[in-house]
């Protein structure tokens, strides 16, 4: 009984563990096809059947894109924003979520109704432009910062933790004199790592991959970013030349081709590097024991 | 107790701030927009030239794949020393970027565009070009075919496009060609001689080699057509005038291409390609265009039906390759019905933006593209650096026109502000090259009719909405016409598909068109 029980759990396991192992290589092959495609030469990546490994291994695509030091301009922009953006916008963001987790905030349907509302509904492009020209954000680096210092979406998902955080944490500091901005900085935040990270992951990855207010919002090539670089590549690479042209270039390796998958690669590279160290933070249970009943 | 209270309302009033400005409203905010001539207008730094000094102009670029994105190189020099203006340039990222700046005001001093030609033509938007060649540039002539395409409803015309021709200028131009983008196909030499050389005159004999290689050697596929250029080359020699979504014209009236009387026999003879197991079913259904170069450049084809340039273009890739065959052009001309109707207006022209700091400065320089010198300074290059003029006619280049990268990082043919497609057409002689016999052979049957041209579809008009959903039906339903069982088969696919158009409105879109089409004609009276 037991046995067949057991051998029941161990089938029943296998299956489940050889659909998640098909999910998982769905998943990771097409980046890995990108990777070993950025490091083949173009013109033989053209006649198909590249699947496993560089069949004829270059550098050459890399060497390409890389030629134009606007490259080393752009990574440096894209660092900055991704830093000081996620920075400023997890401060804001989790400064507006403590105040509004108040349970007892005046007004709050008020806040959470319109919060809610801007969340679904957005003036769209036209009015959105004009607003920041107002604001004479365009062409600054201001304008990747400001307008999203403040997610509606993760203020929903911080408030709600807020509101998971024992309201004794709060009162016991109270009682031994601390003020609001000490019981913020100094209890609630060390115990909201797991939301603050997802949150910085979030922020992090948007501002990194963010190319479209580069675009519009901004002339000045100093202050383009990597993503927005990525898209010139890729726009180029379609570009209508003749055949032949493309017949020319292409027998010196690289095509347009091999050089989007290079771009992919040198986007994807760095925002993937940076997840295990916040994949640390991911931990519940961190209030375990906080309070003694 | 008081604290709290008091902690609660400051909570309270900082949160309202914060919400009400997160929102992005501009509730009570009376900032200025930024005038267009601060740096933060869309347009770039706008601020006017000192007298005697290069006066520099921004130009945007309405098309995101452009290779040059920079005013500097030989060229941009040159056209800088001859006409005191640079420009500052900035390429779009997307289509939507024009419309945004449209819509917020904030316009450059110079618009290049293609798909917004309509919308910048507009008194609101752009100068019209009449009124300042009229106050600051007499003496610059522009024909009348170019000012009849682009005379608006308001009598004035904005913009003419580069790329376009008449057949008058390209008769008179012996060596202007005409652009990579023409039908051809290229045959397998060494095949073509084991089978003994058999000649292709006419679309017969063609057909006939095809079988002889079905029969020689089966493994091969007779013919392979790349996804993008299936019907162009024998809608060509069927001389239907059009291609499956166009118009052609008849007796001064204009009809849709599906109702040509030679789109039947069209039909018929890519039906019996089919059946004889000639092409295959699935090149209809080909996602990707490189696929047919495999075919072709992998040995398992014997035909390719591509563009002008097939040979040359797989006898690179062939090489590079190590492969030991090659391909060779068919004649263009095949039939003695053949002919080929160019109804195109050019590619893209150049706006005059009402935000234009220097309109005057800027129909000079537009004048000086527009000049002979011009023309061929920005297609060709440097005179004497990169190219000398040969007596016959035409230009002999001392690089190759076909090297992308020297001719993109010498800024040569892009900077067509305004140019004309018999200058253009000129980079296409380079008389090695098998592209160039085909492309005199196509020259040879081409007429133009620019006027058919004129009838375009407005954006969200009723006839724009029944063209889009006849051009899907079409879409649709030749593959059933090519992939019909037997003949009758497929001439009741396509009477079928002549009902289908019916029922959508084709009556009401074809009468549409003949109105506009006589009231464009007049335009060139």
């Amino acid at each position: 009984m037991l046995k067949s029980q057991r051998q029941k759990d161990f089938v029943f396991d296998s299956v489940i563990y050889v659909v998640l192992f098909i999910i998982m290589l769905t998943m990771l092959y097409p980046f890995y096809y990108v990777l070993i495609a950025s490091f083949n030469k173009g013109s033989d990546s053209l006649l198909g059947g590249v699947y496993l490994w560089p069949r004829n291994f270059t550098l050459e695509n890399y060497r390409v894109f890389m030629d134009d030091p606007k490259w080393v301009k752009a990574f440096l922009v894209s660092v900055l924003r991704t830093v000081s953006g996620t920075l400023l916008g997890l401060l804001l963001t989790s400064i507006v979520a403590y105040g509004l987790s108040h349970r007892d905030l005046l007004f709050s349907k008020v806040y959470f109704t319109v919060i809610v509302f801007a969340m679904y509904f957005s003036g769209g492009l036209i009015p959105y432009y004009v607003v920041l020209r107002s604001l004479g954000l365009l062409n600054s680096f201001a304008v990747y910062i400001i307008p999203s210092m403040l997610s509606t979406f993760f203020l929903l998902i911080a408030i709600s933790f807020f509101r998971e955080i024992p309201a004794e944490l709060k009162e016991s500091a109270h009682i031994d004199g601390a003020g609001e901005l000490t019981i913020f900085f100094r209890i609630i935040l060390p115990v909201s790592t797991p939301v603050l990270a997802t949150m910085a992951l979030f922020m992090g990855v948007g501002q990194w991959n963010s190319w479209l207010d580069s675009a519009y919002f901004v002339q000045s090539e100093e202050l383009r970013t990597l993503a927005f670089r990525m898209m010139e590549v890729i726009n180029k690479s379609n570009s209508p030349m003749d055949s032949l042209a493309v017949a020319n270039s292409a027998s010196a390796g690289v095509t347009s081709f091999s050089l989007q998958v290079t771009s992919m690669v040198v986007s994807i590279v760095p925002i993937i590097c940076v997840y295990p160290f916040l994949q640390k933070y991911f931990v519940s249970g961190i209030m375990l024991g906080s309070v003694k009943g | 107790m008081n604290k709290s209270r008091s902690f609660k309302i400051v909570a309270a009033a900082l949160s309202m701030a914060v919400v009400l400005s997160a929102c992005g409203g501009n509730g009570g905010n009376t900032a200025q927009p930024a005038p267009s001539g601060s740096p933060d207008a869309a347009a770039g730094g706008n601020a006017p030239a000192k007298p005697g000094q290069v006066k520099e102009l921004s130009l945007f670029i309405d098309a995101s794949w452009y290779p040059v994105t920079e005013w500097k190189g030989p060229v941009a020099d040159m056209i800088t020393e001859k006409t005191g203006v640079k420009l500052k340039v900035t390429v779009a990222t997307d289509d939507k970027q024009l419309p945004l700046m449209i819509a917020s005001g904030d316009l450059p001093d110079l618009v290049f565009t293609s798909s917004n030609v309509d919308r910048l033509s507009d008194s609101k938007l752009s100068y019209s070009w009449n009124e300042l060649i009229e106050k600051y540039a007499p003496d610059f002539k522009i024909d009348k075919t170019r000012i009849a395409i682009h005379t608006m409803d308001d009598g004035n015309f904005y913009t003419v496009r580069n790329s376009f021709a008449t057949q008058e200028e390209m008769k008179n131009s012996k060596y202007s060609l005409g652009s990579d983008g023409n039908p051809g196909i290229a045959v397998r030499e060494d095949i073509l001689k084991e089978l003994g050389n058999p000649p292709i005159k006419t679309l017969d004999d063609f057909v006939k080699v095809l079988g002889m290689v079905k029969e020689k050697y089966p493994e091969m596929v007779p013919l392979i057509m790349d996804k993008d250029w299936i019907e162009q080359y024998f809608l060509a020699q069927f001389g239907t005038e059009t291609l499956l979504d166009g118009w052609y014209e008849q007796d001064g009236k204009v009809e849709y291409a599906i109702r040509q009387p030679k789109m039947l026999d069209f039909f018929k003879f890519m039906n019996s390609l089919y059946r004889n197991g000639y092409i295959l079913a699935e090149n209809f259904a080909l996602a990707n265009d490189q696929i047919d170069d495999q075919y072709a450049t992998g040995g398992k084809a014997f035909a390719h039906s591509h563009t002008v340039s097939t040979a040359d273009t797989d006898n690179i890739k062939i090489k590079s390759n190590q492969g030991n065959f090659s391909f060779k052009m068919l004649p263009s001309v095949l039939s003695k019905d053949a002919k080929v109707v160019s109804s195109g207006l050019g590619f893209s022209g150049t706006f005059i933006t009402k935000k234009n700091k220097d309109p005057e400065a800027s129909i000079k320089f537009m004048q000086y593209l527009a000049s002979d010198e011009g023309k061929k300074l920005t297609m060709f290059g440097v005179e004497g650096v990169h190219w000398t003029w040969n007596e016959e006619g035409h230009p002999d280049f001392k690089y190759n026109p076909s090297d992308a990268d020297f001719v993109n990082s010498n800024g040569i043919k892009w900077w067509y502000l305004y140019n004309d497609g018999v200058t253009e057409g000129m980079l296409s002689y380079v008389p090695e090259l098998q592209k160039t016999q085909a492309l005199m052979d196509l020259k040879s049957i081409r007429i133009y009719k620019p006027e058919i041209g004129l009838i375009q579809t407005q954006p969200d008009s009723q006839e724009k909405t029944i063209k889009t959903k006849i051009d899907e039906m079409v879409k649709n339903e030749k593959v059933k016409i090519y992939l019909a069982e037997s003949e009758e088969a497929a001439v009741a696919a396509y009477e079928n598909m002549l009902k289908n158009a019916e029922n959508i409105g084709l009556q009401k879109l074809t009468d549409w068109a003949n109105t506009t089409y006589q009231k464009k004609k007049e335009l060139f009276k």
